[in-house]
């Protein structure tokens, strides 16, 4: 991780800045700011405006309102070819009509490098990506992951500030999609360049990044370490975005919280102080919950609906008495294998009090959408 | 589907299509046969000869309109090249509010029939008191090609991502030199294509020819309309020969043509590899 105290500025700024496209605002009133050398990701349901910032980073699009920042130069209203960002698009949009070779050396070209350099730096990244053999292929040649490298070695090549992906990884299957995350991983520490990843994709973002920024809607939820993200959501949102969750729609009573249904449970340790008959969230990772735990522990009392081997654990379906469907996931361990619950069997759940997060109450809004996108994959 | 296809399909099929080809080619079949005829006859064959071709090249002003036509065709068809491209540009790239209703004005022109064209083109230079010449001719014909070129030009373009620009400008090409760089290379071959259906758009265009040409010298098919007036002679079928030809021909020199600048290009990157 890149440390918090470093003197220099931040690579990129992104001060208050809009787009609205006709009436839609797409980017409303963004402010972040991205360390030097980080992999930083914006993460969110599409439409939620991650592209669009990413392209006025790009300076493809400008905005209505705010400013952007390059290494703390102003660049809100400078054309592409003078920004030192470069994008890799989804798309690829590699020059059909050049070689690898040719596609690679087309930045150095226009910044006037000197042929000898050109071919030495075009042959260095090519190694870098892997691609140094297929150096004189057209790209209709080329196989999805290949044009991917090209991409990025071209973008690459004339060592940019700050590197922009969009989506690059969108159109590869699984297991070259998992391939590439480490080798983007690897040669974003290589070339020690700033990462500026757009992603729907929570697992993506959560392996890859340094820092994620989720969005939705064209704000930004929350900025933070994947670790902080999952642990600690600032919204249901986030929280649903980001792993699987229950989220239990409760009310302050006394030390508690009560469910709608009327089952009082218990609040973590480090609670905030909120008025007794209060409206808020209580977010459960499946994970933390326990079935027909022994002990000190919350617990309710419910009946299995769906019970799905996923290998390393198992997911249960519970549902509870007090009206709500818990998801809770157990590790397969070789005692928990031993009797796996079958649906129909009565079990009580429970947690430890201090694994439940409370989710601020302004967060309420977007529970809904938060629910659906916590629906078990 | 194609494996099932060599055994189910029927008998009659070749019958079709030997039919449909001789619907195609014997027009042309016929004007080739007569225009080697010795007599004047149109309807029987007397023996070949190359009587109505000599005819052809021996009257001065046949050639004289031959020579326009051709003037004229090379004209319009580059102008009409050039125009019509910057107008598939401004369309597919330029802001939707313009682009949009001029891809619809542009299409409308494709539909418009020629005769009001023509008639219309007619009206618009004697109304603005400019005299009907060759210059008028070339003008009209720039026109009525234009919007064949856009439709030709702005239909690859429209298959052409702009991100392919992006790419360019991004890694520090202007708008003009992406263009250049990456769009241009991908549209040769339809703008080529469009070039050629241009000029034989205007090599044979009779309708708004004969509308806008003046007391001059007329274009070909202005000046054979005009010989038709008094009795149809095997010349005709001679120039009809002469014509397909030097279609077939231009067309072949097209072709062979691309082809080279692929090889060269090939050339290119091998050396672009070594070096």
């Amino acid at each position: 991780m890149v440390d918090q105290s470093a003197p220099d500025l931040p690579a990129v700024e992104l001060l208050d800045v809009s787009k609205r496209f006709g009436r839609a605002t797409v980017v409303d009133t963004v402010t972040m700011s991205v360390r030097r050398g980080e992999f930083f990701s914006l993460l969110g349901p599409s439409g939620c405006g991650k592209t669009t910032s990413l392209r006025m980073l790009g300076g493809f699009v400008v905005p209505d309102e705010g400013r952007i920042r390059l290494g703390g130069e102003d660049v809100t209203r400078v054309p592409p070819y003078k920004r030192d960002v470069n994008t890799v698009f989804q798309s690829y949009a590699l020059f059909a009509h050049l070689s690898v070779a040719q596609n690679v050396a087309f930045g150095l070209k226009r910044r006037k490098v000197p042929r000898a350099e050109i071919s030495r730096r075009v042959n260095e990244m090519l190694e870098l990506v892997d691609m140094q053999d297929r150096s004189r292929a057209m790209p209709s040649e080329l196989s999805g992951g290949q044009r991917q490298r090209v991409a990025l070695a071209r973008s690459l090549v004339t060592m940019p500030q700050v590197l922009l992906l969009d989506e690059p990884l969108g159109a590869l299957d699984l297991k070259l999609r998992r391939q590439m995350q480490v080798e983007l991983k690897r040669i974003q520490r290589e070339v020690g360049i700033t990462f500026v990843y757009v992603t729907h994709d929570q697992e993506e973002a959560l392996s890859m990044s340094d820092r994620i920024a989720v969005m939705s809607r064209g704000r930004i939820e929350q900025v933070d370490t994947p670790d902080a993200l999952y642990a600690r959501p600032a919204s249901a949102f986030v929280a649903g975005f980001i792993g699987s969750s229950n989220l239990l729609q409760v009310r302050r009573v006394g030390q508690g919280a009560q469910t709608a249904a009327g089952a009082v449970v218990p609040l973590p340790a480090n609670a905030p102080g909120l008025p007794d008959g209060s409206a808020f969230t209580l977010l459960l990772r499946p994970e933390h919950l326990l079935l027909d735990p022994v002990g000190d522990v919350a617990t309710m009392r419910g009946t299995i609906t769906d019970t799905v081997f996923l290998g390393s654990m198992t997911q249960y379906r519970v549902h509870c008495a007090e009206g709500l469907e818990l998801m809770v996931s157990v590790p397969n361990t070789s005692s928990h294998h031993a009797h796996v619950r079958r649906p129909g069997t009565q079990v009580s759940v429970g947690w430890q009090a201090d694994d439940a997060v409370v989710l601020p109450a302004d967060a309420l809004r977007s529970t809904t959408s938060a629910e659906n996108a916590s629906a078990p994959q | 589907m194609s494996a099932s296809g060599t055994f189910d399909r029927p008998r009659f099929l070749w019958v079709v299509t030997g039919l449909t080809l001789a619907f195609l080619f014997v027009p042309v079949v016929v004007v080739t046969v007569f225009s080697f005829n010795s007599s004047a006859s149109l309807t029987s064959l007397d023996g070949a000869s190359l009587r109505w071709y000599r005819a052809f090249f021996d009257d001065v002003d046949l050639l004289a309109s031959l020579r326009l036509s051709v003037v004229i065709a090379l004209v319009s068809s580059v102008a009409s090249v050039v125009l019509g491209t910057l107008v598939a540009v401004g369309i597919r790239r330029g802001t939707r509010f313009i682009g949009g209703p001029t891809n619809g004005s542009v299409f409308l022109r494709v539909l418009t029939p020629e005769t009001a064209t023509g008639v219309a083109l007619l009206l618009l230079f004697t109304q603005l008191g400019i005299p009907l010449s060759t210059t008028t001719v070339v003008i009209s014909h720039t026109v009525l090609c234009l919007a064949f070129v856009a439709v030709v030009v702005g239909s690859r373009l429209a298959l052409l991502s702009p991100q392919i620009e992006e790419a360019a400008m991004d890694l520090g090409a202007t708008r003009l030199h992406a263009f250049r760089l990456v769009a241009l290379p991908v549209l040769w071959p339809s703008i080529v294509a469009a070039g050629l259906l241009a000029f034989v758009i205007s090599f044979d265009n009779f309708i708004t020819s004969f509308f806008t040409s003046g007391l001059g010298v007329p274009p070909l098919p202005v000046r054979i309309y005009g010989m038709l007036k008094f009795g149809v002679t095997p010349v005709v079928n001679a120039i009809g020969v002469l014509m397909l030809v030097g279609t077939v021909v231009a067309v072949g020199l097209a072709a062979l043509l691309a082809a080279q600048v692929r090889r060269l290009r090939g050339a290119q990157l091998e050396e672009a590899a070594r070096g």
